[in-house]
Formats: C-alpha cells, structure tokens, sequence
C-alpha cells in the first residue's frame, strides 16, 4: 500500500520508469536485469533486510534512499550518507531526499 | 613451750659462759654454768639469751649459722637487719607488749638469712627470773617453718584451683562407699541432679534421678569400672531425671578405688568421679546440627550454583560444590573436590579464569560478574558474586561463588527491547499505510471521500487488531473474510463462508483485508447485501504452490443490471491485487448477481522456514553482548 503510494507520488514528481517490488526476492529479481537510477528501499521487508540489496546497488552505481519505521538504524559504512526517510513520509520528504 | 620454759629456768643457774664461734669467744656473761650447755649449743634451732631490755647477749651455733651475724655485728649492725622493715613495727610493739606482760609468748615473724632472703619462722620467748622473781633474762627459739608454710600455701592453693577448676567447668563431684553404701555429692553435684543442698543421699535417690532408659547401660558402665579383671573408667551420657521431672543431660567419668581382700583379691571399695551437665551444650551442638543440616539442604537442593574454589600454581580446582554445580560439570553428586581439568573447563579458559580469581581475591573484596560461559551443554549466561575466603597460614587463595544462570532473563530483556522497536515500527508501519490509503482514494466529493476514508481505516484497523492477536506471525483467511462481512452476517445463513485454513503473510493481512473491504462495500451499495433476500457465498480452495483462489458470488432476489461504470472501489481493488499483491482478478456480471474470482500467488501464505530464520537471528544477537 506504503509502494503503491510511493509509486504515485514518483510519477508526480515527474519519474516516469518507475518499477515497483512489494518482496525482497521479487526487488532482487528485477535488479538482476535492469539498472535503475534511484532505488527506494524500506529496510525491513516484512522481516527481512533489504541492507544487502541497497549495499550491491549502491556499488552498481544507483542512488539508494532508504525508508524505516525504526528510530534508531545501525547503516553499514557506505550507506551512512544514504538519506533515510522516516514513515510515514509525504511526498515532499521523498522529494527532499531525491534532490 | 613448756619444755623451752623448763629450758629457759635451768640456764639461770649458770654463772659464767663463753660462747665459741669458730674459736672465737662471742660474750662473756656472769651466768651460772650450764649442765648441757654444749646440748644448747649444738641444737638445730636457732636460739639465743637477751637481757631483760631484749639484747641478745648469746646465741648457739645455729643461730649465727642462719643470721650470718658474728660476735660483735648485733651490736653494731642492729637487730632491724634481720628483719621485715614492712613488719619490724608490729614484731617491735608485740615485743613491748610481751615484756611488759612478762610472760612467755610467740609468734611468727619472717627473719633474714645470712643469703639475704626472709623465711617465716616461730618465734617462741620465755622470761627467766632471779631469786627475787624479776625477769632478767629472756630465752627464745627461732624455729624455721618456711616448709611447714609452703606446704600449706600449696595445699589451700592446690584447693582453690580443684574449686576453681570444678566451679568453672560446673564439674560436680560424687564418691560412693561401697562398703557402707553412702554417698556424697559436692554442691555442684547435687545442683546438677536437683538433690537439696543438704542431706544424704542413699542409693535409690541415685538410681531414681537416672533416667529409666539410661539406667541399664549406666549400670552395666559402673559394673565394669568395679569389676578388679576390668578396672573401666570410659566417659559416658546419659539423662538425670531431677524431682521436679526436668530432664538434664549430663556426662559422667568415674574411677573405681580398689582395696585388697583378706582372702588376697582386689576388690572395689570406692567409686569416684565427676558429672558435668551438657545440657545446654548438646541442645547447642544440635542447633548447630539442626541448622547445618538446614544450610545444607538449602545448598544442595538450590538452583544456584554455590561452591568454593582454590587457586593452584597453574590451574584452580573446586573444593566444595553443590549439587547444581555437580550436575552442570557432569560430576557424580557426591565428589564435592574436582580440578578445573577434571570439569572439563577448556584451557585458555582456565589461565583467563585463574587470573581473574586471583585478582579478586587479592582485592580482598567481593565482585560480581556477567559473563558467558559453555559448560559442555552449550553457551549460557551466568551472573555470579565472587567472595575471597580469608586466608590461613600458608594456604592458598580461595573464593567462594554464587552463580545464577540468567541466560533466560537476558533473552526476555532483549526480547523486550526488540519488542519496543517492533511496536514502534508497526505504529509508524500503520500511520504510513493510512496516510497511502488517503493518498490512494479518489472520490466525486467530499462525503464520498470521506466515508470511503474511514471505511478503508476500519477493515485495516479490523485486520491489525486480527494480526494482534495472532502476535502478528500470520492472519487467518476465514477470520479476515468474516471480519469484513461481520456487519452483514446478522440473519443466520445469508453470509456462506468455506475454505481451508490459510495462513495470511503478516505484510499482505491488511491489502486483503481492504480487497474484501470494496467488494463488501459495493455488495452492500449495489448488489446483494443490498437488499434482505441476497445470499453471499466466499469460498476459496488452495493452490499446490500455496497460492489461493478466493470465489466471491452474489446472488440476488431481484435483476441486477451490471453498472456502466466501474466504481472507484475496483480502482483500488485493481492497485491492490495485481499491483500490489501480484495477483489476479477477473468479475463476471450475472444477472442474478457479481461473480468475482481472486488469485494470490504462493507468497501470500506464510514462510514457514522464514520464522525459523527470524529466531535463529535474534538468538545470535543475544550472544553478541557482554
């Protein structure tokens, strides 16, 4: 519901390409074939981490935004910088954090 | 005294005397001659003549032997050296008192030795009187009875310490005649067996104040010290039962005294010794039983680990272990001293332990530690206080330790602490998912808008509360389909509800509950929960691969006519099934009614496996901590 949401609000924004993954496996699946340019990720896909994903995504080179209803994240190194929203979040923080 | 008075009246009688000390002439005196005045010379006991005043105007031999005094030195020197200077003014005025009286008299009085030291003696004094019966001379004999005195200080002071001794061990004495069957009890003795102070005591007093159950064997012990083959004298307990009923135990040690017979055997005439009551001592030796006994029931039977430990040269061992400290080291329950190696407690392990051990003992202060630790069945969680044992001569450190495996209390508290960010992300989870639907619903106006708002709120708050009381690890389909149609299900058998049990993925419990949501909401608006005779049935049957497919039919009593237009429910219906969901849906309208068939991929269920993974995580988190 939170990507269907998120999805819309993308399009507003004026991202044409966007794909939606509502698993871990099924994001997975679709960044084996396909670069993407921005990645946004929820950290914990009804219970599993999407931290592995978002780390081999960010080494291919695609700008990672994190998403989490949790206060306190502990972001191995090279995601410290990624900016994280915290849920819920409007549309004008998912615009703030693709600038 | 009389036999120094005859003496005394038959020395008047000499007319000249010289006294020869080693050749020398001591004094020459007008006295009468002497029958035996080589006898008075040569006596043992020191005597000596004064004149009427009290100058000793003669001495014998034994006399100036012990003074060490010579012929002319009394002169000179003065009778107060041989004396006690603390006591001269008493032998002076008794002195005065005696010649004033002008009787004979003695006394006892220390007097110096030639060595120096002062030795009690007798003195005894006797006037010798002239024709006319006026005193002109004075006999007296000095008699040494510094033996007789010692002996007397020993024995009275011999007798203290038997009193002394007697009284402070309350050590009653008894002795008993055989011959004339009396006996006697000290005052101790009879206090201990509660006989009057006064009195005698006979044979049957004795046998009744011992109690009925000891008598045999207190008889049997008295049989064997008085038997002369055997001559037994053990110690032994047994219970004086006193007049007023009291019971008192006491310890008796007895020595038979033996006497030959006429006929040349030995036989006991006497039987003598000691009764100690123990009383207060055996109810205080069985308080402490009593209480160790206690202690060590507790010990034992607790789930605390409780023992006491040595540090050795290069390792520690235990000393005292309880039960639960056995058992952990799979040790058999009665070996209470065992080496660290022999617990199987692994090397490195045993050097790091050994020094931490020392260091608290050197500490001299007690400290409590968290640590991890695999005792052979696998890595727990110990919290234990460490106390050093005081130190003997020599000994080597020792530690006592209480430990508690707080392994399952760890798990909780980090269960707990999980839990709270859990509550919190599914807070932030919920609001998030309201804030897509508002975002996600569209309506002609505002009312409409509205009322889809808080009808969509209602089926997630409706599948939440469902997943709650799941402890949000799955949602069951049949309690999702008959919360929605909750509100229309009041006549029995209108609302048909069949289908296995299907465990709904936690994630997806609340898209299918918002799917069930439109399709309920148009029913009720358009089709045959609109109208009294419609019948609902929603059956669903599950898919080898885990997926499902849910047959939601209406039938109505009344034609319906398919509307022109799809409402803005099946909007949402569409973004949620194919877009969300990944699955797929198809409506069919009759003219009795929808027929509308819904298909979940396998993801929908729960992973089975994946809760498993979940708790091996949170396991291994809990390890990580110190």
């Amino acid at each position: 519901m939170i990507a269907l949401a998120t999805e819309a609000d993308l399009r507003t924004l004026g991202f044409d390409d966007v794909v939606k993954a509502t698993t871990l496996q099924e994001a997975e699946a679709l960044t084996k074939d396909h670069r993407f340019d921005i990645a946004v990720l929820d950290i914990n896909l009804d219970g599993q981490s999407s931290i592995d994903l978002a780390l081999r995504l960010h080494n291919e080179g695609t700008r990672i935004v994190l998403a989490t209803g949790y206060e306190r994240l502990d972001l191995p190194a090279p995601l410290e910088n990624a900016p994280v929203l915290s849920k819920p979040y409007g549309r004008d923080a998912l615009a703030a954090a693709l600038e | 005294m009389d036999g120094s008075g005859e003496l005394a009246a038959g020395l008047v009688r000499f007319a000249r005397w010289d006294i020869v000390y080693r050749g020398e002439p001591m004094h020459k005196t007008e006295e009468p001659d002497l029958p035996f005045r080589q006898v008075a010379l040569d006596l043992p006991t020191p005597c000596w003549i004064s004149d009427a005043d009290g100058i000793i105007i003669w001495a014998n031999t034994a006399w100036i032997d012990y003074t060490g005094l010579g012929p002319n030195d009394i002169a000179t020197v003065g009778i107060e050296t041989l004396h006690d200077p603390r006591i001269f003014p008493r032998v002076r005025s008794r002195w005065e008192e005696v010649k004033a009286s002008g009787t004979a008299a003695e006394m006892v009085f220390p007097l110096r030795g030639r060595d120096g030291a002062l030795r009690p003696f007798l003195t005894r004094v006797a006037p010798i009187r002239d024709a006319s019966g006026t005193i002109t001379r004075w006999f007296g004999t000095n008699t040494d009875i510094s033996e007789q005195t010692a002996m007397e200080t020993s024995l009275r002071e011999s007798r203290q310490r038997l009193e002394l001794a007697t009284e402070a061990a309350k050590l009653g004495i008894w002795d008993w005649d055989l011959a004339s069957n009396d006996f006697i009890y000290s005052p101790i003795a009879r206090e201990i067996c509660g006989f009057p102070p006064e009195g005698a005591i006979d044979y049957d007093a004795v046998v009744k104040a011992t109690h009925r159950e000891d008598y045999p064997r207190t008889s049997r012990m008295a049989q064997l010290a008085l038997d002369p083959t055997v001559k037994d004298n053990p110690t032994y307990v047994y219970r004086i039962v006193r007049p007023d009923g009291s019971i008192r135990w006491v310890q008796a040690h007895g020595r038979a005294v033996f006497a030959e017979t006429p006929e040349g055997g030995m036989r006991a005439v006497r039987y003598v010794g000691t009764l100690q009551d123990i009383t207060d001592h055996r109810r205080l030796e069985q308080s402490v039983r009593d209480s160790e006994a206690l202690l060590r029931s507790l010990f034992d039977v607790s789930e605390l680990f409780i023992a006491v430990l040595e540090v050795t040269s290069d390792s520690f061992r235990y000393t005292l272990a309880n039960r639960a400290t056995t058992r952990f080291y799979n040790r058999p329950d009665g070996d209470a001293n065992f080496t660290a190696e022999e617990a199987g407690i692994a090397a490195d392990t045993i050097v790091q332990w050994r020094s931490t051990l020392l260091d608290i003992w050197t500490s001299g202060q007690p400290r409590t530690l968290e640590y991890e630790f695999d005792g052979g069945g696998g890595s727990r969680w110990y919290v234990g206080t460490y106390s050093p044992l005081p130190a003997g001569d020599g000994a080597p450190p020792r530690l006592s330790f209480v430990v508690i495996d707080v392994t399952e209390r760890k798990l909780a508290e980090e269960h707990q602490t999980l839990l709270m960010r859990e509550v919190d992300h599914r807070a932030k989870n919920a609001l998030a998912v309201a804030q897509a639907i508002v975002q996600l619903t569209q309506a002609e106006d505002a009312p409409a808008f509205k009322k889809a708002v808080v009808g969509r709120m209602a089926a997630l708050a409706r599948a939440h509360a469902l997943l709650a009381s799941q402890r949000w690890e799955s949602a069951d389909l049949r309690k999702l389909v008959q919360d929605e149609l909750a509100p229309y299900t009041v006549d029995e058998g209108r609302v048909v509800v069949s289908g296995q049990a299907y465990a709904v993925r936690p994630a997806i419990a609340q898209s299918i509950a918002l799917v069930l949501h439109e399709l309920a909401t148009n029913s009720a608006k358009h089709g045959a929960l609109s109208e009294p005779a419609g019948a609902l049935t929603v059956a669903w049957t599950i898919h080898e691969d885990g997926g499902v497919v849910i047959d939601w039919r209406e039938r109505c009593a009344r034609p319906l006519t398919p509307p022109r237009r799809k409402g803005f429910g099946f909007g949402m219906l569409d973004m949620t099934i194919s877009r969300q969901l990944g699955g797929r849906w198809s409506t069919d309208w009759q003219t009795d009614g929808l027929s509308c068939r819904i298909e979940l991929p396998h993801r929908s269920a729960t992973r089975r496996q994946g809760r498993g993974r979940r708790a091996s995580a949170s396991l291994s988190s809990s390890r990580t901590r110190h």
